[in-house]
């Protein structure tokens, strides 16, 4: 029952214009602009391109989960909340699943940037670095959006 | 289904004012009323999505929320709109995993006549389209009782009679179903039974045909020329009497006893029609604002 609910949640969510655009493609363009050719310059002890990396990732990882609130208002204006309240579906999960389908699309979005950083502009990170960035990224989306 | 003392107030207003109503299986019931007259607070309350300030309501034994997660209550809702991101055939499939129990996404397609609208985004169907898709939803739990609110709002004469149809076959089943409405034709047609209400209350419960003879008598209308309006008026059981050119038409509260007469005295009299009151008359008569009777 959760499971279906949250691969249509999932599912909205990549057709969603809104979600492509500003969750997937705004920070890789970002980061060709301002990062991706900067592989030689530093700040703060690191090259400019993973900085930039970094951020991207983490506004990617933001706008994915900050849409949820808005997604939750959408519904309750057109009354689709009211089809989902009258089923078995509980207020609790109705929200849990809307937030954790909100850190399930977080995921590709700073992916993309992760590969993009790492195959073009020569970040390189250990395994376990690059994935403690992207769970440092996701708790602080996390502590934002609550 | 049972009601007993069922009240809901919004601040000041008194939306639903102490209502009683038993419902039994197989009953196809229409809620109608004008707008304003609590139809909307009431089907919220069965469903469990409003809860009453007072009384209680059972629905197959359980309270309503229960009832409807349970997927015993089904329910096209007035305001519902669709996720525009997924298909028709998406939507069922999400709806369905969401009960204990529901029906094979094929047969309700089949059902509710949107086989050809499976791949469909709900954001390209049109009015009427949606609303089938909006009752598809409401069958897939397979409910013993389906609940309406405004159907057919949006749809056009053709796809209001196609969905009735499909609403008929469906019912056949001996499965309740209850309707608001303000289209007096729809009630008519399609309800056994209409529960007429006027802020908050129900002034008229009954069968179709009691409803409609609660708007009072009948009128006469007949072709005489040169007619005597106040020979008319005096004849028994007339109420009023009023002549365009020819034709003459005659409020009556003894419409028998007004007929005999009239073809006693008038012989040359033609075109004799008697009419009952039509639900019209009857929902105007028992709906109208207590203000509105005064100035009338």
């Amino acid at each position: 029952m959760t499971g279906t609910y949250m691969r249509s949640e999932v599912r909205r969510k990549f057709r969603d214009p809104r979600y492509v655009i500003f969750a997937l493609a705004m920070p890789l363009i970002l980061f060709g602009a301002f990062g991706a050719a900067q592989s030689h310059n530093h700040l703060s002890g690191i090259t400019v391109a993973a900085y930039v990396m970094v951020s991207m990732a983490t506004f990617g990882a933001m706008s994915s989960v900050f849409s949820t609130g808005g997604a939750i208002a959408f519904e309750r204006a057109i009354g689709w909340n009211r089809q989902l309240r009258i089923t078995a579906l509980t207020g609790r999960a109705y929200v849990a699943g809307k937030g954790l389908a909100g850190f399930a699309v977080a995921v590709p979005s700073l992916v993309l940037v992760f590969l993009a950083g790492g195959l073009l502009s020569h970040v390189h990170l250990s395994a376990g670095r690059w994935l403690m960035t992207g769970l440092s990224i996701l708790q602080s989306s996390r502590s934002k959006s609550t | 289904m049972h009601l007993s003392g069922v009240q809901k107030s919004y601040g000041q207003t008194r939306a639903v004012d102490g209502i009683d109503l038993d419902i039994s299986p197989g009953e196809i019931v229409a809620l109608l009323g004008p707008n304003g007259a609590g139809k909307s607070t009431i089907i919220d309350m069965l469903l469990g999505l409003t809860d009453p300030d007072g009384g209680h309501i059972r629905i197959f034994g359980d309270v309503p929320s229960v009832a409807s997660s349970r997927g015993r209550v089904g329910a096209m809702l007035q305001s519902g709109g669709l996720p525009s991101e997924l298909t028709v055939l998406e939507l069922i499939e999400l709806i369905g995993a969401l009960y204990p129990v529901s029906l094979p996404a094929d047969e309700v397609l089949e059902r509710a006549r949107i086989a050809d609208l499976a791949s469909r985004r709900s954001d390209k169907l049109s009015g009427g389209q949606k609303q089938r898709v909006r009752f598809a939803l409401a069958i897939i739990p397979d409910p013993n009782l389906l609940v309406l609110d405004e159907p057919t709002a949006a749809m056009d004469v053709e796809s209001r009679q196609a969905f009735w149809t499909s609403m008929r076959q469906w019912a056949s089943g001996g499965r309740t179903v209850l309707f608001a409405t303000h289209y007096l034709e729809e009630a008519d047609i399609f309800a056994d039974r209409i529960v007429l209400l006027r802020e908050g209350r129900i002034v008229a419960d009954g069968a179709t045909t009691e409803v409609r003879a609660l708007g009072g008598g009948r009128t006469l209308r007949c072709t005489l020329p040169l007619a005597d309006l106040d020979a008319l008026g005096s004849l028994p059981g007339v109420v009023s009497v009023s002549v365009h050119g020819n034709g003459v038409s005659m409020p009556c509260s003894d419409s028998d006893a007004t007929v005999r007469a009239l073809l006693g005295q008038y012989p040359e009299a033609r075109d004799i029609e008697i009419g009952g009151a039509g639900l019209n008359e009857a929902f105007l008569a028992l709906t109208a604002s207590p203000e509105v009777e005064v100035r009338s």
